[in-house]
């Protein structure tokens, strides 16, 4: 994994200091409103603030004031981004008094609320995302580093289906859990379980914790320290993805009701 | 000129079937004129029509797309989604972004070169979408991505568009244009993408993601970007 050294001591603001709410007008119309707490970080009060509303290639970028006082400046309009489902917002502290814009604070992946239906865009350490997927049924992205599962939008009633049918929830989340376990250790690379340098990491170990607590985690997770053992670690992986459905017991009866059934 | 319309998802179908029976040796020709009916594709509303006229390079196709739907009344939003309109234009010029060797054989290529993906990390990939997209972000600056050959999808393209947060770095941008093109001969600089030469477009990825944990690249003119490069990129200038 590679490390990231932070030689211009450029601060991180908590994900608590900005608050982002999605309003939604007429037909494709949408904007935002955002409350910015900028408040004793020692920041200068000359500092321009910009919020970037993004997904995928889809990048929207709005002046907010200063710090002194975090204002928009124009109309929080969000109607060119092609779409407002798993929009992420990240806010931006900037120093424009040299020649250059040095970046003094930033906080990314600040999910929205959805003003008209009261809740978060994602929630979940796997947010679901349908989308037109050719023959393959289901896919894993890692947008934003994150995973997100991909569903086949074309197939008939599939929203319908991934919330409710127990054959999806039987056939898919077990596979899920094994790739993103396995993209995080063995491509991502986990340099220290406590402390992962991705947040994506943390949630998805502690996951693991939750659903396996009795189970010994490996030595290590890190492929480049000594003692890091493969197979140890797919093991490890196994029993999770064991638990896991161990711990779906009303699904599986579900599946089983229907495959006895038919 | 041919009026504009949306494949439906059988109609989709029938042209992956279309690629697979070509991949397996079929020389049958593209099956435009029967897929261009119900249930297999729609009339876009409202109509436009299309040239069926070649272009030589995919920043001509991108110009003349934009220009076409400028004019249109649909939004960016309303077209960027359309999968099925891309995968149809892609069927109409299926000759151009699938021509036939000199051996008479079509070399078809991956599937989402030809039926587009809403899913960014094929989107880019298709050889109608993204020539419109990224023309449609960046005008002239988009001439190392499209400067090609219709059925070309080059390296810049996939160094560059299959990034989200360097694609969308619009000053990030318009710093290569300036350090790869070579303005005299009209094509990228020889060696741009060679991972062997100093300063190569993988290089400069490299030093822009870390530059941009420092500077806010989006406020910086594309000259003060080129400015922090290091000396690997002198010759580049």
């Amino acid at each position: 994994m590679k490390r990231r050294f932070n030689y211009t001591e450029r601060k991180r603001i908590t994900q608590n200091r900005l608050s982002v709410r999605i309003v939604r007008g007429d037909g494709e119309k949408a904007s935002f409103d955002a409350s910015v707490d900028l408040q004793d970080m020692e920041l200068p009060d000359e500092a321009s603030v910009y919020l970037e509303a993004y997904h995928q290639h889809e990048l929207a970028r709005y002046k907010y004031g200063k710090v002194e006082t975090p204002a928009p400046e124009g109309d929080n309009d969000l109607s060119d981004l092609a779409r407002y489902e798993n929009l992420l917002f990240r806010i931006l502290i900037v120093d424009e008094s040299g020649k250059n814009g040095l970046l003094l604070a930033s906080a990314e992946k600040i999910q929205p609320v959805d003003a008209g239906r009261g809740r978060l865009y994602r929630k979940s350490i796997l947010p679901v995302d349908f989308q037109d997927l050719g023959r393959q049924v289901w896919t894993l992205a890692y947008d934003d580093d994150s995973p997100v599962l991909r569903v086949n939008i074309n197939i008939p009633n599939i929203r319908s289906v991934a919330k409710t049918d127990p054959r999806f929830f039987i056939h898919i989340y077990p596979a899920v859990v094994r790739e993103v376990l396995t993209h995080m250790i063995f491509i991502d690379g986990v340099d220290d379980p406590e402390e992962p340098e991705l947040d994506w990491h943390k949630d998805w170990l502690s996951f693991a914790e939750q659903v396996n607590p009795n189970i010994n985690p490996p030595g290590t997770f890190n492929r480049n320290q000594q003692g890091f053992d493969s197979t140890e670690v797919a093991g490890w992986i196994d029993q999770v993805v064991n638990e896991f459905c161990a711990s779906r017991g009303g699904e599986w009866r579900k599946y089983i009701g229907l495959e006895e059934g038919s | 000129m041919a009026k504009i319309r949306i494949l439906s998802n059988r109609g989709k179908e029938a042209f992956i079937d279309y690629l697979q029976t070509v991949r397996n040796g079929s020389d049958e020709p593209p099956p435009i004129n029967r897929l261009s009916r119900e249930p297999w594709s729609e009339e876009l509303s409202p109509v436009i029509e299309v040239s069926s006229a070649p272009f030589a390079t995919r920043l001509e196709l991108g110009g003349y797309l934009v220009d076409l739907f400028e004019t249109s009344g649909l939004t960016r939003k309303e077209l960027i989604e359309n999968t099925g309109l891309w995968s149809w234009l892609a069927l109409l010029w299926f000759d151009l972004i699938c021509p036939k060797e000199e051996n008479g054989i079509r070399k078809v290529r991956e599937t989402a070169r030809y039926i587009c993906s809403a899913e960014w990390r094929n989107y880019y990939r298709h050889l109608i979408a993204a020539s419109w997209d990224i023309y449609h972000m960046y005008r002239e600056s988009s001439r190392l991505f499209l400067w090609c050959k219709l059925h070309i999808h080059n390296d810049f393209m996939e160094q560059l568009a299959s990034r989200q947060d360097i694609v969308t770095t619009r000053t990030l941008i318009e710093a290569v244009d300036q350090l790869y093109w070579d303005s005299k001969m009209k094509r990228p600089k020889v060696n741009a993408t060679n991972r062997k030469v100093a300063g190569n477009i993988r290089r400069l990825l490299s030093v822009a993601n870390q530059l941009k944990l420092t500077y806010d690249l989006h406020s910086m003119p594309a000259l003060e970007i080129m400015k922090l490069l290091p000396h690997e990129f002198n010759s580049w200038r």
